[in-house]
């Protein structure tokens, strides 16, 4: 049977957060009209993520949306930078290496994809992973870069592939 | 092969550390025909080692659309660095400072560059011209006193105007400083080395660290210098100039040492089996269009290249 907004005591919860939320969101970027579109954001994942325990049990329910919506917000700035990195990128390629705007397209869902995997690891493994995928560098360069043993680097390359193959959709 | 069946269940941890194995496996150089069918018979084995193995199937897609440059770039540590520092730079309010402290990509920030396969002639605001190879970056400073270039990365052709101020020209790298005397002359900067090969006049040179031990580099010689000191000087390659034509000519040149150099050229990486590392190329090869180059050495040489992505090559003894 499908949840309903008064099972849970959503609509009441959401009507008495709403505007402080705006407020907080408000606070930490330049526009009302995007904080009140990142509230939304942040009651949805509220709303699909908690079905099992009531909204009335959260002791500190600003806390905890503020804890969501800062997520959201990083989760916002990481792409906007990945975005921004691509688009200056793609501004240096020289003539001869245009590519086309659904290649654009496609490239940049692609590295959102790949920046999302990875977002979570820690920077050494991700770095490693990045490396030998992309740059094809042996697990020996990559040590001797990072100054560390090969095992070490081949640990990571393990932990950033299973970790991968978990998040991947 | 028959098809998937389709996944009802996520597949766990352990099928999931076995398909990363597999992957990082498959990386190492392509599978035996034994190792192959190992592969198919794990993938057989229930619906959700099928599963498991779509999700790899499907990571590899994704890391095998990016170029290595560009990926790099945009997901790697540079972009990351600057993610981190504005952040720090928006709360202390000093964002002005920072775009020069922690310049994302030097290279591309550089006054004159060029991509990967790309060449450039620059004309200089004294009358001396600056030709650009490959993947190169140059920062240009010309004051009352010197006009100094400073070479961050790649390799350049310097052929200098007699300036009316009379000013040095030099040209700046990592390894030590070089001066020209009334000339023409490459400069290239290696991983260990900075290569200087003049062509025409002299260049003087000083490394770094020994800036008392300067030596000077006549017409037709080459040298290769560190830190601390230079080699003596050597006849000039006769590849030397090359590229200024686009052209890279091979004479007997062991092939790892030929795909070294065509791999400044393009993008992505190549690999060479040490079983045909050594095999001799000779040619005249236009490096307009790298990959054509390699299609005529698959067609020419008993050699082929398996790629494993878009980027990552490995070239092999035929059949």
């Amino acid at each position: 049977m499908q949840k309903t907004a008064d099972d849970t005591g959503f609509t009441s919860f959401y009507l008495d957060h709403q505007p402080w939320l705006i407020g907080w969101l408000a606070r930490r970027m330049n526009s009302r009209i995007d904080a009140a579109d990142l509230a939304q954001d942040t009651f949805v994942s509220v709303w699909t993520t908690t079905p099992s325990h009531p909204l009335e049990r959260i002791v500190e329910p600003r806390a905890y949306l503020a804890t969501i919506a800062r997520r959201i917000l990083i989760n916002l700035r990481r792409r906007q930078s990945l975005e921004k990195a691509y688009v200056e990128a793609l501004a240096h390629l020289p003539e001869a290496f245009a590519i086309s705007p659904e290649e654009r397209t496609v490239l940049l869902q692609t590295l959102q994809q790949i920046d999302d995997l990875l977002a979570r690891l820690p920077g050494r493994v991700r770095e490693a992973f990045l490396l030998s995928q992309l740059e094809g560098l042996t697990y020996a360069d990559i040590a001797a870069r990072f100054g560390s043993s090969e095992r070490t680097i081949k640990r990571y390359m393990a932990q950033a592939m299973i970790h991968c193959l978990e998040h991947i959709d | 092969m028959a098809p998937y069946p389709t996944p009802i269940e996520r597949p766990d941890g352990a099928v999931l550390r076995e398909a990363a194995e597999w992957l990082l496996r498959m990386q190492e150089g392509p599978l035996s025909p034994e190792e192959q069918q190992a592969l198919d018979s794990w993938r057989a084995r229930s619906a959700l080692h099928a599963a498991a193995w779509q999700r790899a199937e499907k990571l590899q897609r994704a890391l095998s659309g990016i170029p290595p440059k560009l990926g790099m770039h945009v997901l790697g540590d540079d972009r990351r660095m600057v993610l981190k520092a504005l952040s720090v730079a928006l709360a202390s309010g000093s964002v002005a400072t920072l775009s020069w402290q922690f310049l994302p990509w030097e290279g591309w920030l550089a006054d004159h560059r060029t991509a990967v396969g790309e060449r450039r002639t620059v004309a200089l605001a004294d009358g001396s011209t600056l030709h650009l190879n490959t993947d190169s970056a140059v920062d240009v400073r010309f004051d009352t006193r010197e006009r100094r270039l400073l070479l961050q990365r790649g390799e350049i052709h310097v052929e200098t105007a007699p300036d009316s101020s009379h000013r040095p020209l030099v040209v700046d790298v990592e390894h030590g400083r070089m001066r020209a005397l009334g000339t023409r002359f490459t400069v290239r900067r290696d991983a260990q080395t900075t290569y200087l090969g003049v062509s025409e006049g002299a260049v003087e040179v000083r490394p770094a660290d020994a800036p008392g031990h300067a030596l000077i580099i006549e017409s037709g010689s080459e040298t290769f210098f560190g830190h601390d000191r230079a080699s003596p000087p050597r006849p000039l390659d006769d590849n030397a100039l090359a590229w200024l034509e686009g052209t890279l000519y091979a004479d007997h040149m062991p092939l790892r040492q030929f795909i070294d150099l065509l791999s400044r050229y393009r993008s992505g990486v190549l690999r060479c089996d040490p079983a045909v590392a050594d095999m001799a190329i000779s040619g005249a090869f236009q490096l307009d269009d790298p990959d054509r180059i390699l299609d005529s050495l698959q067609r020419t040489r008993p050699l082929r290249i398996v790629w494993r992505t878009r980027y990552w090559g490995l070239i092999q003894a035929a059949g």
